[in-house]
């Protein structure tokens, strides 16, 4: 579906990507990890379109995405794409309801089930007790749901997300989670995920690292049914800012090189 | 589409309902371009008119009037000397050149006017002057019953309705139209000396055929037969033959318009000035310049703090509104729709400061007609109008124009704006 293909992007004199490529299949949920200032917002941003890549391109079906024009762009990204973002990134001056409603506004086809489908988005997300609020009055939680709900409400195949759990507690992070779960198994929609989140990791079809300007698949063993945490993590590659999480030897690591499938 | 045309129109209202008093501010220096604009256009026009009438009424392109030469400051309703020869006037009247020719008299004797209204009778001393009726041919639609008869039809000024307006107001009586006025009996009284020295007045009764806007001098006009009919029955009354009556101004058309400026010559060299329309226009042409430049010169200055000031503005709004932008962008807003979006708001902010400029402008036109000969003596006369035709729709574009134009260069800044290329900084 989402092809990246040989990827640089330069800052300065800074390298942030060096010759990235990835492949993202339907109905997945993938996680980015990294160090902060890696550059996985950046990666996000060229997945987008709205950040041009130095070499390389993305294609979407077999399109490559940066011969488009920016009005072509800009259609895709409201209808196929959501976005959500670390500190939510709502419009203050709209109530939660149409900050919802605002990227169906700017789809020319927007028919009357536009509002049934945000009827049901509320439903699924339980935010019908706030809709009619303001971003300010909604604690982190809300503000995320709401943030989750506008960027789902065009039907969107993919989402990509930044550290969308970053400013929330550890129950609003399990239920953020789970919502893009949920997401997945009845919408379909792929979500690539640029977090820390070791919750997202355990769940993700796919994890990748950002290292050097290098993104390199982590080969992560899910955890079987009954197995115990302590065994799980023997074998979890996780990588939080860069640093290893306790003092055991970190095995079962595979350093695959730049995005190739593990043999 | 029509749900996405609602939608987007809803949303884009209710942000520049938050925004509009910022930019309303912004875009404060068009109110007094505009103002200065309808000001100036008035002030233009008006100008030009008063130029233009301070001959005997509007000449048509192929008429001319032609004056005895006068000293500077000599105005020559005031003297006996300057005036046309009879012999002068002959010569003039038979010039090829000319398909019809129309004199100026006045009456040399003392004349007065006695009116009556409502029982109150006044005597006032005016000039008489005559004029060939065929003069008023193209000018008045009752030419025609401009001829000698009893009662002699007489023609004032405009300004004549004024005065007795204010004669009413002063008596208490009601004030009269022109309509009304016309038709009002009065009659001329002409004082000549009689051979036994002793004074004797003549009274005439007048009838007040209509007011005309082509008098520009203080005095009632009468058929010329009237005055050389009554001077020929009286020209003995000093014991001596006088004529009692001199000619002033003469007018003539061309029966070309080609040969003008010859016959202008011509005339010239005769020891006469001529006035044409051309001369008048090229002498308004030339104070219209220089007033045009003075005023485009402070116009342009005007306009161009304008538009810096909107630029710089509109820099700023585009900065304070930077997080909204990019997260606009993010979610699927093309860079053309945020530049449409600015260059709308501008424009939108210029109708309204278009609207309100103008009749700024006209109001400032007002109080400045009201008080113009109170500070300028000399322009008296000058009467301000506001332009009307169009310029309301002309102030409009133009700020119209103004405004999306500044904004235009802020509004492709404001489409550059990336939340993403932030993040990753």
């Amino acid at each position: 579906m989402l092809d990246i293909r040989n990827i640089s992007m330069v800052y300065g004199e800074r390298e942030i990507l060096r010759d990235v490529s990835l492949s993202l299949e339907e109905k997945s949920i993938v996680v980015i990890t990294g160090k902060s200032g890696s550059g996985k917002s950046t990666l996000l941003g060229i997945l987008s379109g709205l950040l041009k890549p130095h070499t390389g391109t993305v294609f979407y079906n077999g399109q490559d995405i940066f011969q488009w024009g920016d009005f072509k762009r800009a259609r895709f990204r409201n209808r196929t794409m959501g976005f959500v973002f670390q500190f939510f990134n709502l419009f203050p001056e709209m109530t939660a309801y149409e900050n919802i409603l605002y990227p169906a506004s700017l789809n020319r086809n927007i028919s009357v089930n536009v509002y049934k489908e945000i009827e049901a988005l509320v439903e699924l997300l339980g935010i019908g007790n706030i809709i009619r609020q303001y971003p300010a009055t909604l604690s982190g939680g809300e503000r995320q749901r709401v943030a989750i709900a506008r960027a789902v409400v065009n039907n969107p195949k993919i989402i990509l997300a930044d550290e969308p759990t970053g400013n929330l507690d550890g129950q609003t992070t399990r239920d953020i989670i789970s919502l893009f779960l949920r997401l997945k198994e009845e919408r379909g929609i792929t979500t690539i995920l640029a977090t820390h989140e070791k919750e997202f990791v355990k769940k993700a079809d796919a994890t990748y690292t950002i290292e050097g300007g290098e993104l390199i698949k982590q080969d992560i063993e899910k955890p079987a049914a009954g197995e115990r945490h302590r065994d799980r993590k023997r074998s979890a590659v996780i990588q939080v800012d860069g640093q290893k999480k306790s003092g055991r030897p970190l095995s079962g690591r595979k350093k695959t090189g730049k995005g190739k499938p593990v043999k | 589409m029509f749900r996405y045309i609602v939608l987007n129109l809803t949303f884009y209202f209710k942000d520049l309902s938050k925004n509009i008093l910022k930019a309303l501010f912004s875009s404060f220096g068009i109110l007094f371009l505009i103002s200065f604009m309808v000001l100036y256009l008035s002030l233009r026009q008006s100008v030009k008119d008063y130029i233009g009438q301070k001959l005997f009424g509007t000449l048509d392109i192929n008429e001319i009037v032609i004056h005895p030469k006068t000293k500077p400051g000599h105005d020559v309703f005031a003297s006996k000397e300057n005036t046309f020869t009879e012999s002068l006037v002959e010569s003039i009247r038979g010039m090829k050149e000319f398909s019809d020719v129309y004199s100026l008299t006045k009456i040399n004797y003392t004349t007065r006017i006695r009116v009556g209204m409502f029982g109150y009778y006044q005597v006032q001393r005016v000039p008489v002057f005559g004029i060939d009726a065929g003069y008023f041919r193209n000018r008045n639609s009752r030419w025609k019953e401009f001829v000698n008869r009893e009662p002699v039809p007489v023609i004032i000024p405009k300004i004549g309705l004024q005065l007795v307006n204010t004669y009413t107001a002063q008596m208490g009586l009601p004030q009269l139209t022109e309509q009304q006025l016309v038709g009002f009996a009065g009659s001329i009284i002409i004082s000549t000396v009689n051979p036994q020295g002793k004074e004797m007045m003549h009274e005439i009764p007048g009838v007040l055929h209509s007011l005309s806007g082509e008098i520009d001098f203080p005095g009632i006009v009468v058929p010329s037969t009237f005055v050389f009919e009554f001077c020929r029955k009286h020209r003995m009354d000093e014991g001596y033959e006088v004529k009692g009556y001199s000619y002033i101004r003469m007018f003539a058309r061309v029966k070309d318009i080609k040969t003008l400026p010859d016959t202008t010559r011509k005339l010239e060299r005769m020891g006469l000035q001529v006035e044409s329309q051309s001369a008048i226009s090229q002498k308004t042409n030339k104070a219209m310049t220089i007033l045009d430049g003075m005023f485009f010169l402070l116009g342009a200055v005007l306009g161009l703090l304008t538009i810096i000031s909107i630029f710089n503005s509109y820099l700023v709004i585009v900065y304070n509104r930077s997080y909204d932008i990019s997260l606009k962008r993010v979610i699927g807003v093309s860079k053309l729709r945020v530049i449409a979006g600015f260059v709308f708001e501008a424009a939108f902010i210029g109708a309204i400061l278009g609207v309100v400029g103008y009749f700024a402008g006209s109001y400032l036109t007002h109080l400045l007609s009201s008080r113009i000969a109170e500070w300028i003596p000399a322009l008296k006369g000058l009467e301000l109008k506001p332009v009307k035709e169009n310029l309301l729709a002309y102030s409009v574009v133009l700020s119209i124009v103004i405004s999306s134009c500044s904004a235009l260069i802020p509004a492709i800044f404001a489409s550059n704006k990336n939340l993403f290329r932030t993040m990753g900084k």
